[in-house]
């Protein structure tokens, strides 16, 4: 009996002894897994993609943070799993030089729910290769284990200078994927400036809600009220085209068609061939892109 | 021999586990001060969704300063961070800091430090549309007067600016 109590007492202590836990978790002190993001890291830096090959699983998911990157309150995951981190990071080796990332603040966490996340704060900087512009970016990063390897990432980041470049990159090679939609048009007798605005307030509207892929819509009027010109600008021609469905299928069309009539029609950039074929009921030139960049 | 050898055992035990102590001890000290600081930035985020400025202006520091996370962004200064709340308390109604979920950062030591990381859910209405799903993540530190004396923010800033343009227009 005594014996049994001696046991239980160290039994008891010991217990005791490995409790250390707080409603946070644990984090690992100079653990392998944060070594092995800071690995990673490091040969990012020299376009090295043969960490990422082993740390991340096949189908990774990375959930990027973006206000437009939202459905139902939830991130939606990038396409392509670990080939698909591989492929953009080397991206970012084509758009910018001496990428470099700051490596002091990598943490990883035990879960109390037995869950094991490492999360890095840095600043990513790097010299765009077609802008000349040095560009430094706040970057957050924390990814979920499972056994060795990283199943999920969630990126915390302003990518709007990640964008600018590769609006540079595109602009230099002329392979933009947006077009243009741009046209000059006379005004109808007895339509004044008025009216048109009226009409312009209602269907910018409509394209605003209908139209995701429609990221500039511009009407311009002459001092003397009778020519107007657009300028409209789609991330891509399916967004064209879409437009002009929806414009085609809406009453807006007749509306417009008893304001203006078309003068001039110009579609910008490099149109697919569904597009190349809507152009032809409008009498659009096409015009593929030969310099500068879209934004 | 035996009762003794076993003593000797029991012994080491609980010397180890007085060591062992002290660290928890050090541990809850450090969980206590990030409970402490993680209660001012809640009231901070209440603050916010209250669009109660002088209350937010109240856990602040003097010489806080606010990393942004945009790009080309620049630090503020406490006149500054203020200056930002106001424009959102202006644009926006109903703000909510959605999801909050709450953790100590930790100092070299790998020891909670005090300081507060949180990941959050904004939500807010703009006009008649509902800006939704604008997820943020922030490191908080604090001095030992628990104000806070520096703030840095990861998020799609930009994504966010060019929504309200587009909900603006609307």
């Amino acid at each position: 009996m005594k014996k049994l109590l001696l046991l239980l007492a160290i039994s008891i202590a010991t217990y005791s002894c490995q409790t250390n836990s707080n409603s946070a978790g644990t984090v690992l002190k100079n653990d392998e897994k944060s070594e092995m993001v800071k690995g990673h890291l490091e040969a990012y830096m020299n376009n090295d993609s043969s960490v990422a090959e082993t740390l991340f699983s096949e189908d990774l998911l990375i959930h990027d943070q973006f206000v437009n990157n939202q459905e139902n309150n939830s991130t939606i995951p990038n396409p392509g799993g670990r080939q698909g981190l591989i492929d953009a990071d080397k991206f970012t080796h084509v758009l910018f030089s001496n990428i470099k990332l700051t490596t002091d603040k990598i943490s990883t966490y035990q879960m109390a729910d037995g869950k094991t996340y490492t999360a890095f704060w840095s600043m990513w900087s790097g010299t765009g290769n077609f802008s000349g512009e040095k560009m430094t970016l706040p970057f957050y990063c924390i990814s979920l284990w499972e056994g060795n390897q990283i199943t999920k990432i969630w990126r915390y980041m302003d990518p709007a200078g990640l964008n600018k470049e590769v609006t540079a990159y595109e602009g230099v090679n002329n392979n933009s994927q947006k077009v243009l939609g741009l046209a000059e048009l006379i005004v109808n007798p007895g339509i004044s400036p008025t009216q048109i605005e009226e009409f312009l307030v209602r269907f910018s509207k409509f394209v605003r809600k209908t139209e995701p892929g429609t990221y500039d819509f511009g009407y311009f009027i002459s001092s003397d009220g009778k020519r107007v010109n657009l300028v409209e600008k789609y991330y891509t021609s399916s967004d064209f085209v879409h437009h002009l469905n929806n414009f085609e299928n809406s009453n807006y069309s007749k509306e417009f068609m008893a304001l203006f009539s078309l003068n001039k029609v110009i579609i910008s950039g490099n149109a697919s061939d569904e597009l190349k074929a809507k152009a032809k009921a409008y009498g659009a030139e096409l015009r593929p892109q030969i310099g500068g960049w879209i934004n | 021999m035996k009762k003794l050898l076993l003593l000797t055992v029991f012994t080491s035990l609980l010397i180890s586990c007085d060591q062992k102590t002290e660290e928890q001890a050090q541990m809850e000290a450090a969980m206590a001060l990030y409970e402490q600081n993680a209660k001012v930035v809640h009231a901070l985020f209440d603050s916010l969704e209250n669009e109660d400025l002088e209350t937010a202006s109240s856990f602040f520091a003097e010489e806080a300063k606010f990393n942004p996370p945009a790009y080309g962004g620049e630090d503020l200064d406490k006149k500054g961070i203020l200056e930002n709340y106001n424009g959102f308390m202006q644009i926006f109604d109903n703000i909510r800091a959605n999801d909050r979920d709450f953790y100590p950062t930790v100092g070299k030591n790998f020891v909670p430090d005090g300081g507060v990381r949180i990941y959050a859910n904004w939500s807010a209405d703009l006009g008649d549309n509902s800006l939704q799903g604008i997820k943020a993540y922030e490191v908080f530190k604090f001095n030992e007067n628990n104000k806070i004396i520096e703030v840095d923010e990861y998020m799609d800033v930009s994504g966010l600016l060019n929504r309200i343009v587009e909900l603006s227009a609307q």
